[in-house]
């Protein structure tokens, strides 16, 4: 009744974690847990009804005890009978996903930092780094860099290389904990661009690896940093001070609790709230059609998890609408008169006028919104147009 | 994955509520690609953006 090579695993406090081999990561209660060790000791339906009545007390016929099974466990990739469902989309909230440092090379690039992450020395060393992070911010608060003798071109090539330490923390934090993980890669999340590591296995383990796991991308940026203040302190030279400088708001900015950035899986695990944003966005839908769509009105209820739940992800949504606000600010001259460039760019083609001084890199950028933009829109008139074709149907 | 006819929910609620299940979703850590910083009135100021300077 399962396909073999799922695998079952302690989590936080009576639950489970199951593994599929196309690479979903379930979480089970107690109860749930009990049945998929029957049924993976008892592949044959009858003796799995019996196994199931005896430890759980009841009497089912083997029917309805089929029927109990997919009725909880169908369209997750884990029964027999679920061979023909539709190949699972993987990294739905990421875009344009581009990996370009497979699991193995990830793996032999994050060696270095393995070390670090082993729970005392991961303890001792962040607490060390926040005291180095103070103490720099303190006592060189007077020394602000004359933008006059910034090196730009250094700056980013010390700020850059932020992201990649970064995630090779992730992975090294992974390899230390014995957890398996992913690749690296680039892609756009929302419209902002950024690097991700795919560290999805980390579900598998203990609630105090994973925060370790979370922390470690920060921690490797301000190990980075602090070289870099050190730097700063023999040669003097405000480029250093400054790439610390941005490195640390860097750091500050992913360890907000929103937008999937690393406080905000931090945040989730602290809390024992997994899947955290798809329930706050399910509770702002919920309470919006409570609101504003009588039709569908159902009974809701107020209880204090409900309600941080959706000042979490009203919040979240606030974030994001200002950030993204911020960034489009940025090109918005660009982006509006963008159709505008594309028929100028379409015409001197045709008149073979084009050539790569007209091309510039921010088009690129500006090409990519549209893209993401398109592409939302498209999926929303699809969901929209599926649903009016149902109704149509029902009634 | 519910299923409102499965007639075993109809009759023993209870029981089926016992067993929970929820897929967890994918974990990516994501790193803001990196910060770019412009100088603008004549190297006086400095803006700050979190985003690819592209």
């Amino acid at each position: 009744m399962l396909i073999e090579g799922i695998s079952l695993s302690a989590s936080h406090k009576n639950q489970w974690v199951l593994y599929t081999p196309d690479g979903r990561h379930l979480l089970l209660n107690q109860a749930s847990a009990a049945l998929i060790r029957l049924l993976q000791e008892n592949q044959d339906l009858e003796n799995a009804t019996t196994a199931f009545n005896q430890q759980f007390k009841v009497n089912l016929s083997t029917a309805d005890f089929n029927q109990l099974i997919q009725h909880k466990l169908a369209g997750y990739g884990i029964l027999t009978t679920d061979a023909n469902l539709p190949k699972r989309k993987t990294s739905p909230y990421l875009s344009l996903k581009i990996p370009f440092f497979s699991p193995a090379i990830a793996g032999i690039l994050s060696s270095p930092f393995r070390p670090l992450f082993k729970p005392t020395v991961f303890r001792a060393l962040f607490g060390l780094l926040m005291v180095v992070m103070i103490g720099g911010l303190v006592y060189y608060s007077q020394a602000a860099p004359t933008w006059a003798n910034i090196n730009w071109l250094l700056v980013a090539c010390l700020v850059y290389p932020a992201a990649l330490i970064h995630e090779l923390g992730h992975i090294a934090a992974c390899r230390a904990a014995g957890i398996s993980h992913g690749s690296i890669g680039f892609g756009f999340y929302l419209i902002f661009p950024v690097l991700y590591a795919d560290v999805s296995h980390v579900w598998q383990a203990s609630k105090k690896q994973r925060i370790i796991v979370n922390l470690a991308g920060v921690t490797n940026e301000l190990l980075y940093a602090t070289c870099l203040l050190a730097i700063y302190y023999f040669t003097t030279s405000p480029s250093f001070l400054l790439a610390f400088y941005l490195i640390l708001l860097k750091v500050l900015f992913e360890l907000n609790p929103f937008a999937r950035m690393d406080g905000y899986w931090l945040f989730s695990d602290i809390t024992n709230t997994p899947n955290l944003l798809a329930k706050a966005n399910g509770r702002i839908k919920e309470v919006f059609t409570y609101l504003f769509v009588p039709s569908k009105r159902n009974h809701i209820s107020f209880n204090r998890t409900e309600n941080w739940l959706l000042l979490y992800g009203t919040m979240n949504v606030l974030f994001i609408l200002v950030y993204a606000g911020i960034m489009l600010n940025r090109e918005a001259d660009l982006i509006v008169n963008f159709p505008k460039i594309v028929i100028d760019l379409l015409l001197k083609t045709v008149q073979l006028e084009v050539t790569f001084d007209v091309l510039k890199k921010e088009y690129l950028f500006v090409f990519i919104f549209y893209w993401l933009v398109g592409s939302f829109l498209y999926k929303l008139i699809k969901k929209l147009y599926l649903a009016s074709f149902k109704l149509s149907r029902t009634t | 994955m519910e299923n409102e006819k499965v007639k075993v929910a109809d009759y023993n609620a209870e029981l089926v509520e016992l067993f929970e299940v929820e897929e967890l979703e994918e974990r990516m850590e994501f790193a803001t690609w990196g910060l770019s910083a412009k100088a603008s009135n004549k190297d006086t100021e400095v803006q700050l953006f979190l985003a690819l300077p592209v």
